[in-house]
């Protein structure tokens, strides 16, 4: 199922606290969003605490709100997801090692 | 003679089956990871064409866009982002209705309104998203609404070896747009020669499309059809030498 999950961020923008996140999942199966990361470009990225934030069916685009206090620069941003039947809703972290990780880099203008 | 018939059976029994179970395991492995491969074999292939502008020939000021599709692949479009840097938060998000749209490779081009009013003076940046993953931004992203002189191609007609003093007119007309909307046509020029042997470049900004391109000069006249197609003709220029004129 890792060899089809694939996700791409679509569109990313930001206000002065958030950031706001379109993913698409272009794989062949439904996927749950464990963790997003947006961070300093440069700097050590923190791992998320797992959870479920979103599902997206195959072909769904859906768009998140994450928190990014970052006022401006170079960012990361680090998406988690896994297939969504490996996914476990009593110990989200269970199968990240199953799942893929989508990291693009962005410039936020404060 | 009773040891080799029990390894034997423990051979048929439990061995084999299990190298069969391996191996048809693996198989399944393999092919669910040659299927990953083809899927970003085939999002790397993929190749779309676009263009962006704004229909001011008939004063709607909608946002349009022309895709084409170059490669091999077949290309599924699936949304289209029309974002204002006034209102970046609030992006504009075109699907549905003929989205997804598919576009067999090298067909026809084809035009679609976005739906979206251009404002005058707001900066639109665009982008074009496919089944695959790809996104593409138009050529005349970011547009500007109500600039008109923004034209994804330039059509260039050169005249060479013109006489002094004589007056040389060249007329753009659209034909058979197939769909797309000229910007300001019919369009004229007019060019007096000043010097003998004269050379000039006459620019016209264009969408794509076809257009006529006639000539009127001393006692002769002559035209041309040029064919405008994202990505295919790029800037199309048109020379003619006014001494060896037809």
């Amino acid at each position: 199922m890792q060899q089809e999950s694939h996700l791409i961020v679509e569109h990313i923008a930001f206000d002065a606290a958030d950031a706001y996140l379109t993913l698409y999942n272009i794989g062949k199966v439904p996927l749950r969003v464990t963790g997003v990361v947006v961070a300093e470009a440069g700097k050590s990225v923190p791992t998320p605490n797992f959870q479920s934030l979103a599902s997206l069916d195959v072909q769904e685009a859906q768009t998140l709100t994450v928190p990014c206090t970052v006022l401006d620069g170079d960012l990361i941003v680090k998406v988690y997801a896994v297939a969504a039947p490996l996914f476990h809703p009593e110990d989200p972290s269970q199968n990240v090692h199953w799942g893929i990780v989508v990291e693009c880099r962005c410039h936020k203008t404060g | 003679m009773l040891g080799t018939v029990i390894a034997v059976g423990i051979l048929v029994t439990v061995v084999v089956p299990l190298i069969l179970y391996m191996q048809s395991t693996a198989a399944l492995y393999d092919e669910s990871v040659v299927k990953r491969h083809i899927a970003d074999e085939e999002k790397m292939d993929e190749r779309l064409w676009s263009d962006v502008y704004e229909d001011l020939y008939h004063g709607t000021h909608e946002i349009m866009l022309t895709l084409y599709n170059p490669g091999e692949l077949m290309v599924k479009v699936v949304r289209v982002w029309v974002i204002s840097r006034d209102d970046p938060l609030n992006p504009i998000i075109v699907e549905g209705g003929v989205f997804p749209l598919s576009l067999p490779p090298r067909g026809d081009q084809v035009e679609i309104g976005t739906g979206v009013i251009a404002q005058k003076g707001v900066w639109y940046d665009i982008k074009v998203v496919s089944e695959r993953g790809n996104i593409y931004v138009p050529s005349g992203s970011p547009l500007i609404g109500g600039e008109s002189s923004k034209y994804p191609h330039t059509l260039t007609a050169t005249l060479i070896n013109m006489e002094k003093g004589k007056v040389y007119q060249i007329d753009l007309e659209a034909i058979g747009t197939g769909g797309w909307v000229p910007v300001y046509f019919p369009q004229t020029l007019i060019w007096k020669a000043t010097a003998e042997n004269q050379f000039q470049s006459l620019g016209f900004g264009v969408n794509p499309g076809r257009y006529n391109v006639s000539i009127q000069g001393p006692g002769w006249q002559d035209w041309v059809e040029v064919r405008v197609i994202p990505g295919i003709s790029g800037d199309p220029a048109v020379i003619w030498d006014c001494i060896n004129h037809p």
